[in-house]
């Protein structure tokens, strides 16, 4: 498999080494902000990873995770400036998750991908409704450390988010925390938070279950596309 | 490291898929 190189730019991988979490090694390229003027396109790496350990240092389960949002948005956009990001439905926006899956297992998750579908968990793809998919409900974006601590992947700054988290051991992030029994407590952290923020709509808390396996669909379709390719398999 | 993951996490999203249609069909039915 082949991909364009500009595409791998778009990505960002953290290994976490097991023996000295706090030692985060970050590879990424910065392109550009969701918001217009939000990032320098030469920014300094090194300073993305300070101020992600700044904000790592306030986390810890069972404090409201997004509380650290409005900060986060304040050191990137500046004081007192808060944007939202949009989310676009696309489950397999990361490739086709069908990749490598027999019949049998695919037919079960075809039927799972067609229960999400914004129809069928009444979402209307309108702005407020779909926040809480994207950017509040993003377990994806989250690491954790022996279990007590949680933190935010720094990656607001690309322009098309996508991000795998792959810690040495013991197993991905995206399977740690979005599998029970964290998930429950990580998704009632989020709802806490984002309520500190923002209205939650009465619905919203009702469809987390259908959220959370539409993000595992998009985390598959990663998985599955790039699980041939050199550029990451060699690691 | 992917491709080692890649299995695992696509048995894991199998098993997902699995409870949460289990689950959607006990609501259904409720």
């Amino acid at each position: 498999m082949s991909l364009p190189r500009d595409r791998y730019r778009q990505w960002l991988v953290i290994r976490w080494p097991a023996s000295r979490p706090e030692r985060m090694v970050r590879r990424a390229t910065p392109s550009c902000s969701a918001t217009p003027g939000a990032c320098n396109p030469t920014d300094d790496p090194g300073a993305g990873l300070a101020r992600d350990r700044e904000i790592a240092a306030g986390l810890a389960f069972p404090r409201p995770i997004l509380a650290v949002r409005p900060r986060l948005q304040s050191i990137l956009l500046g004081p007192g400036r808060c944007a939202r990001q949009r989310w676009r439905f696309s489950p397999g926006g990361g490739g086709d998750w069908r990749i490598g899956m027999c019949a049998g297992a695919r037919s079960l998750v075809e039927r799972a991908e067609i229960a999400t579908s914004p129809g069928a968990v009444g979402l209307r793809l309108r702005r407020r409704a779909v926040r809480l998919v994207h950017a509040d409900l993003r377990a994806a974006l989250l690491t954790e450390s022996n279990g007590t601590r949680a933190s935010v992947c720094h990656g607001h700054r690309f322009r098309r988010l996508r991000v795998l988290v792959v810690p040495v051991r013991p197993r991905s992030v995206g399977l740690v925390l979005e599998h029970p029994p964290r998930a429950a407590r990580s998704i009632t952290s989020w709802l806490a938070g984002y309520r500190q923020s923002a209205a939650v709509d009465a619905a919203d808390p009702c469809r987390r279950a259908s959220l959370v396996m539409l993000r595992r669909l998009q985390l598959q379709a990663w998985a599955s596309s790039h699980a041939g390719h050199q550029k990451w398999s060699a690691r | 490291m992917v491709r080692s993951l890649g299995p695992a996490f696509a048995a894991e999203t199998v098993e997902v898929a699995d409870r949460y249609l289990s689950a959607r069909l006990l609501d259904d039915l409720a």
